[in-house]
């Protein structure tokens, strides 16, 4: 009697986890594109349209783009333009589209101690940041936004070093917290940033220079390399974003009523 | 030959040390067989090869005219039912633990039931089917342990120490209960017992063990009494004061092996001795070289000694003769 | 921080369907990889303990070590097998519920082992002599094994659920953290506190602590009633 329950649980169990029947395309993205809250509104037409459900793997640029090249999953979603070239050079990755773009934002504590207000640049301000080692946190795990960072400091010239650089090694969340209890500064895609905006008393203090510019590229994982991948949907979801839904989507997502992404497939303006 | 059991050139080892050796047993069937011996004197251990729980390490065994190789070792356990000293009861209830070697056999829940109960009546345990094993007093415990066995109804019943909790009169009834299942079922029963008494209260046929050895028949010198109170390792029989080395907390019957005690002339004054006078009243051939001679001194002491001593000391059946044996040769039975 | 406490609790009452959904999710997955735990290291943790084996040494410091290691690592493992790269990257586990199930497994397993060997290493010696010499073959000696030392087995498995039920690392490498998927307790606490968003965070990590303490106070009175 004992026994037949137990068969009963297994059962139970197990039916779930075997029920995938429905298809599934897995996209990798970033944090900071995940956290803005867009994908929840851009998938769910074209997951209705084409009855599938998309998994979206968040993680940083660096790991987005590793699971691509791994074959892990069927699509990629970031926005590192160096890195991408790479990614398609190496012929991991094939229809690479531009999506949209938005920008980054230099953060810090009200009273602005490292003058960055008076910046024309952002490498003036990253110089600025540097002379006065005011507390700096960085995302420092390869992720998109610390690419741009490492690119700022390179034009600069600088290579920050010091107690008030710091490393973080985890999503832009955690590092904007983190840059609100030290009272510092930190680089940060104006979405996460919006999103944050109400729990931390951090303010935006450089903004605007084309060099924080953010731009987002989809790009379907090569059938040649991996020949699981499921490229005719990831070729119907490229579609869709670039297309004129997808981007109407986009264009329209606001945030804490203010626009956060900007269509470059079909330009709005 | 009507044996249950027969066994030859028998010896069980632990690593490289034998701690039994039988020449010769021959248990015959539908009878009592007892085992008697002290404690550590093997009883357990041949229990345990007749229950087929182990295989010799030398020697054979035939069962009921059979073999009894190690790989049929798992079936012949389901013929013979083995009662532990000291046994075991599982965590479930009274009713439950007597079915279980029934269980184990495939009988129905109603067959399994049925002789639960029946067996729980032989030991004057009735109406406790639903009790909790484990709550049971000592004697309660012992006695569903062996409802236990009496379930299964087996050819051959094995028991080590079966009363040794019990009080006086559920001893009786027990024993009692066994010679009515030997009587009409032809059981046949084997039994490990210090009580000599018990075995000749069950008419049952007596083999000794010492250290290990086992001989056909009554051990020799038995003595019954009473230790001394106030004076530890006094022994009183009621005819002679014996003394016991080391002092023995509990003792009512002892035995001296009769190849221990020495024959002479003069008496040997020494505290670690026992020394006896008497007068020889019997003697014959023990064996090659050998005399078994009794000695009356209150209590009849049988000495085993060489032809040559015996001569030497010039006795004959109605001389005088001092029997002495060591406080350590005295063995707590 | 009361005001969220308050909010949490909101969302927990009001059977806020996020929450439940990631709530279900961990349940079953957590359930059953330390079904599976106990399915595999009740009978092992049985054979250690009862046969005497060349090697038994080595086993039992593997174990000892496996119950020591952090959990990262053995995620790190798993993925390194299941992703498409590793030897077994075609049954495409990786980011699937049945890839976490796999991690939490391993994960569990060692505890499984480790209970049920104390287990019946604790039971009276008599036992084993008293089965053997009432007949039971190899199938029922192991069944009244596991029978007398119930408690002690039960423990296992609970201590397994413990295990899994309270794991982030595995589940957000083998996982994902796939919202509607393979998103747990533990990692939509991970997000949503990276997140900011301590309310929902809060109101798992309070249904977080109430199956802990459910599952420790299952082990407290299993434990006690040994025998």
């Amino acid at each position: 009697m004992k026994t037949k329950l137990w068969i009963a649980l297994l059962l139970a169990l197990a039916l779930p986890l075997g029920a995938q029947a429905e298809t599934r395309l897995r996209m990798s993205t970033t944090t900071s594109t995940e956290n803005s809250g867009l994908l929840k509104v851009l998938l769910p037409p074209f997951e209705k349209a084409n009855d599938c459900k998309i998994d979206v793997i968040a993680v940083g640029t660096g790991k987005a783009l590793k699971l691509g090249e791994n074959g892990d999953v069927d699509v990629v979603f970031t926005h590192d333009p160096a890195l991408e070239d790479k990614f398609v050079a190496d012929g991991f990755g094939v229809d690479r589209k531009k999506v949209m773009h938005n920008d980054f934002v230099i953060v810090g504590p009200k009273a602005d101690p490292a003058g960055l207000k008076a910046a024309k640049t952002a490498v003036e301000a990253f110089q600025k940041l540097s002379a006065r080692k005011v507390p700096f946190i960085s995302r420092g795990d390869e992720s998109g936004t610390h690419q741009k960072e490492k690119a700022i400091w390179k034009s600069a010239g600088i290579t920050p070093q010091g107690a008030w650089y710091v490393l973080a090694g985890q999503g832009m969340g955690e590092v904007l917290n983190m840059a609100n209890e030290k009272q510092g500064y930190a680089v940060a895609d104006r979405g996460t940033f919006i999103a944050f905006e109400k729990k931390i008393e951090l303010v935006i203090l450089s903004e605007g220079d084309p060099v924080l510019f953010n731009p987002y590229t989809v790009m379907a994982v090569n059938p040649k390399k991996h020949a699981h991948a499921k490229y005719d949907l990831a070729k119907k979801f490229i579609d869709f974003v670039t297309g004129a839904e997808g981007q109407k989507i986009i264009a329209d997502f606001k945030l804490e009523g203010k626009q956060l992404f900007f269509p470059d497939a079909i330009p709005s303006r | 030959m009507n044996g249950a059991y027969a066994l030859r050139d028998v010896g069980y080892a632990y690593g490289d040390r034998e701690v039994l050796a039988v020449d010769r047993l021959e248990i015959p069937s539908g009878r009592f067989t007892a085992l008697v011996g002290p404690n550590g004197s093997g009883k357990s251990t041949l229990l345990h090869l007749l229950g087929f729980l182990a295989a010799p390490s030398r020697g054979e065994m035939i069962f009921f005219g059979e073999p009894a190789t190690p790989s049929r070792l798992t079936a012949l356990r389901l013929r013979v039912g083995l009662l532990l000293q000291n046994p075991y009861l599982f965590h479930t209830s009274v009713a439950e633990n007597v079915a279980w070697g029934l269980k184990v056999r495939g009988y129905s829940p109603a067959e399994r039931s049925r002789r639960a109960k029946k067996a729980l009546d032989v030991v004057e345990l009735g109406g406790y089917e639903r009790r909790f094993a484990l709550a049971l007093s000592g004697g309660e415990a012992q006695r569903v342990a062996l409802a236990r066995l009496v379930a299964l109804e087996p050819e051959v019943i094995l028991l080590d120490e079966p009363t040794n909790h019990l009080d006086a009169e559920t001893r009786v009834r027990i024993e009692a209960a066994l010679q009515e299942w030997v009587r009409e079922r032809g059981t046949t029963v084997v039994l490990a017992t210090h009580d000599i008494t018990q075995a000749h209260r069950l008419g049952a046929a007596v083999w000794q063990l010492d250290s290990g050895r086992l001989r056909e028949g009554e051990p020799d010198n038995v003595f019954r009494g009473r230790l001394v109170a106030g004076e530890p390792g006094t022994f009183d029989t009621g005819k002679l004061r014996l003394r016991v080395s080391p002092p023995p907390e509990r003792a009512t019957c002892l035995r001296v092996s009769a190849r221990e005690v020495i024959l002479s002339r003069e008496p040997q004054v020494t505290s670690a001795l026992n020394s006896l006078r008497g007068t020889v009243v019997r003697a014959e051939v023990a064996g090659p070289g050998e005399i078994r001679a009794t000695i009356d001194c209150g209590e009849q002491v049988v000495a085993v000694v060489t032809l040559e001593s015996w001569e030497r000391l010039g006795l004959t059946v109605g001389r005088e003769a001092i029997a002495s044996f060591k406080a350590t040769s005295v063995k707590v039975l | 921080m009361a005001s969220s406490l308050v909010s949490a609790w909101q969302l927990l009452w009001d059977f806020d369907p996020d929450v439940y959904f990631v709530v279900w999710t961990s349940l079953k997955i957590s359930a059953a990889g330390a079904f599976l735990a106990a399915v595999a290291g009740i009978p092992a943790g049985m054979t250690l303990a009862l046969t005497r084996f060349r090697g038994r040494g080595l086993v039992l410091l593997l174990l000892n070590t496996a119950l020591a290691l952090p959990t990262v690592v053995i995620g790190l493992f798993v993925y390194a097998f299941i992703s498409r790269r590793g030897p077994l990257g075609h049954l495409g586990l990786l980011f699937t519920p049945a890839g976490v199930v796999v991690g939490e497994l391993l994960l569990a397993l060692p505890i499984a082992v480790h209970y049920s060997l104390s287990a019946i290493q604790a039971l009276d010696p008599r036992l084993f002599l008293t089965i053997r010499s009432l007949g039971a073959n190899r199938w029922q000696e192991a069944r009244k094994i596991l029978s007398e030392g119930r408690f002690g087995i039960m423990a296992a498995v609970v201590a397994s659920f413990g295990r899994t039920i309270a794991e982030v690392g595995v589940a957000m490498m083998l996982g994902g953290n796939i919202e509607g998927f393979t998103r747990t307790m533990t990692t939509a606490i991970a997000l949503e506190t990276s997140k900011g968003e301590f309310e929902l965070g809060l109101a798992l990590g309070i249904f977080l602590l109430t199956v802990a303490f459910a599952v420790n106070a299952g082990l407290y009175v299993l434990q006690r009633s040994r025998g």
